[in-house]
């Protein structure tokens, strides 16, 4: 967690692309938050049952609660942005959105995941385990 | 119903040992809420569509969907034993097993 689902347009980007934007979402977020990258998953889908009502791409985010308002609009904006810029299309034909879940409803890394600003989470942002093969 | 949709990546452990972990996922729920059923569900994405801190991802993701109200330790401990079964059948790293609650109790 986070988790960005974008779903996009078949055929919208290649492998390439999609690796580069998956990189951005890395970027936007923990730039934006401060959360450590290591966390950060994307999944891009091609849309097969025509749910982008003409749109390229949707993004939806799964973050944590208690990021404040200005941090989700920023968020969807330059997120937006990054998947035009990587697609080839207009920003506006780019739509995203967040959702909160509640930290302790999720668990990654062998622990629950701990609440935006809480002591707990800058020993989290310090020192994310050193076994986690997969970051 | 309680659910776990289960997102893997094509060809991992995971993948290969879905019905294992999917026996597994069931005496899990059932060891918490005796009697109850549960439905699993599987999603193995393909290479080069999903990515973890900007990398090809190693990464499950398990969505649990239980028909109940929960205190913290309770959930947590659900979602511990998700999470401990996980990278023992698939020797993963518990960096590489994401483990999500959301409590589906129909509104009164």
């Amino acid at each position: 967690m986070p988790f960005y689902h974008a779903l996009v347009r078949p055929g919208l980007l290649t492998e390439e692309q999609r690796q580069r934007f998956a990189v951005q979402v890395v970027d936007v977020h923990c730039d934006v938050t401060g959360a450590p990258p290591s966390f950060v998953h994307a999944l891009i889908t091609e849309d097969d049952e025509d749910r982008l009502d003409g749109q390229a791409a949707q993004i939806n985010g799964t973050i944590r609660a208690g990021r404040t308002d200005a941090q989700k609009a920023e968020i969807a904006d330059r997120l937006s942005r990054a998947m035009a810029d990587v697609a080839g299309v207009e920003p506006a034909s780019v739509r995203t959105s967040t959702r909160d879940i509640q930290a302790s409803y999720t668990m990654e890394g062998g622990a629950l995941l701990p609440e935006p600003g809480s002591p707990e989470e800058q020993e989290w942002r310090d020192g994310p385990p050193a076994a986690a093969g997969a970051r | 119903m309680s659910q776990f949709r289960c997102f893997i990546q094509a060809g991992s452990n995971a993948e290969r040992r879905s019905d294992q972990l999917e026996a597994g996922l069931r005496d899990h729920h059932t060891g918490h809420y005796p009697g109850e059923e549960v439905d699993v569900t599987w999603v193995a994405i393909p290479a080069g569509h999903m990515f973890t801190e900007g990398r090809q991802s190693t990464s499950s993701i398990v969505a649990c969907f239980v028909a109940h109200e929960t205190n913290l330790g309770e959930r947590e401990a659900y979602m511990r034993g998700v999470c401990d079964l996980w990278t023992e059948v698939t020797e993963c790293t518990d960096h590489e097993v994401v483990v999500s609650f959301t409590e589906t109790v129909p509104a009164p």
